[in-house]
């Protein structure tokens, strides 16, 4: 064992655990991005825009996640080009389907990459209303 | 005033809140990476795969990395970038975050599990990709497709990095 990986492995001694995987949604503060995870089954990873970042099933080849970069300045320009989005927030958090809505409308997609780019949303959209998903919204 | 930044403790770097691990350095030396308690804790409540692969690929993908590459295109991109026909030096360049690094590396093995997580061999025709920003914090760590034609290297790398280190 490493010495980080003993680190790592005294420091969750005694953290709480959950038995049944429950999907999740996740700020990553260093890297400015959302992680929102559906099945605990193993993924890899497939860059589908700047934005979007999609979590594949190795063996169903199925959507379980997605991370979603840059999220400060996808919050800024939300709030600029949707300010009724505040609708959409309620007591700070927001929906993870209306937040992936909105990434859709505010931003500009090359012309050829949109029907593929609308099918890869919508299946995000159904996936995180499925889900229940929200996480915490600022808007700026 | 006391420092809240990193700290040298002998030859390894501390940060508070943050785990310490070796990490090459562009200039062939080893550093320090960092991985928040908050990131472990994440982590530690998901699947135990995604954990294991945090306790034994990560650190080797980042002592060794296969290939380093520098400036990882931030998600502003699209819209100042690749909308404009025909990309100047300039522009292109202005797409990328160029302090934060991948590293990566093709393992031996993997991991797979929800709980007692068991060691199986890594995929073949991916590639292992590790991003560390500017204060060399961990904040992803994933398998991507790789090139078909080198599959030590991740697919796409050309616009999805600004240049390959090495």
């Amino acid at each position: 064992m490493n010495d980080f990986a003993r680190d790592l492995e005294r420091a969750v001694q005694g953290l709480d655990r959950p038995r049944e995987f429950q999907p999740c949604v996740h700020y990553n503060r260093e890297g400015d991005c959302l992680e929102f995870l559906v099945s605990s089954n193993r993924y890899w990873a497939d860059r589908i825009d700047p934005i979007i970042t999609v979590y594949m099933d190795f063996e169903s080849d199925k959507i379980v996640g997605v991370m979603i970069k840059g999220v400060r300045n996808l919050v800024k320009v939300i709030s600029e080009k949707i300010p009724g989005f505040e609708l959409a927030v309620d007591d700070g958090k927001v929906q993870m389907e209306s937040l992936l809505l909105a990434a859709f409308w505010v931003k500009r997609f090359p012309e050829e990459k949109i029907p593929s780019l609308r099918k890869i949303y919508r299946r995000l959209i159904h996936i995180a209303e499925e889900a229940k998903a929200e996480t915490d919204f600022c808007l700026a | 005033m006391k420092s809240h930044g990193p700290e040298k403790c002998g030859r390894v770097i501390v940060k508070a809140g943050c785990h310490s691990l070796p990490i090459l350095l562009p200039d062939g030396t080893l550093g320090t990476g960092f991985l928040s308690f908050d990131h472990r804790n994440y982590i530690w409540k998901g699947p135990e795969w995604k954990y294991r692969e945090l306790q034994y690929i990560v650190p080797g993908v980042l002592e060794k990395p296969r290939h380093l590459w520098r400036g990882i295109r931030h998600a502003r991109a699209w819209e100042e970038v690749l909308l404009k026909d025909g990309w100047t030096k300039e522009m292109a360049e202005s797409a990328f975050d160029p302090d934060w690094w991948a590293y990566t590396g093709v393992p031996k093995f993997d991991f797979d599990g929800w709980r007692g997580a068991k060691k199986v061999p890594y995929p073949p025709g991916y590639v292992f990709l590790v991003c560390v920003n500017e204060d060399k914090m961990i904040y992803i760590w994933l398998s991507v497709k790789a090139d078909p034609t080198d599959p030590t290297k991740p697919e796409g790398h050309e616009k999805r990095f600004l240049r390959e280190y090495f």
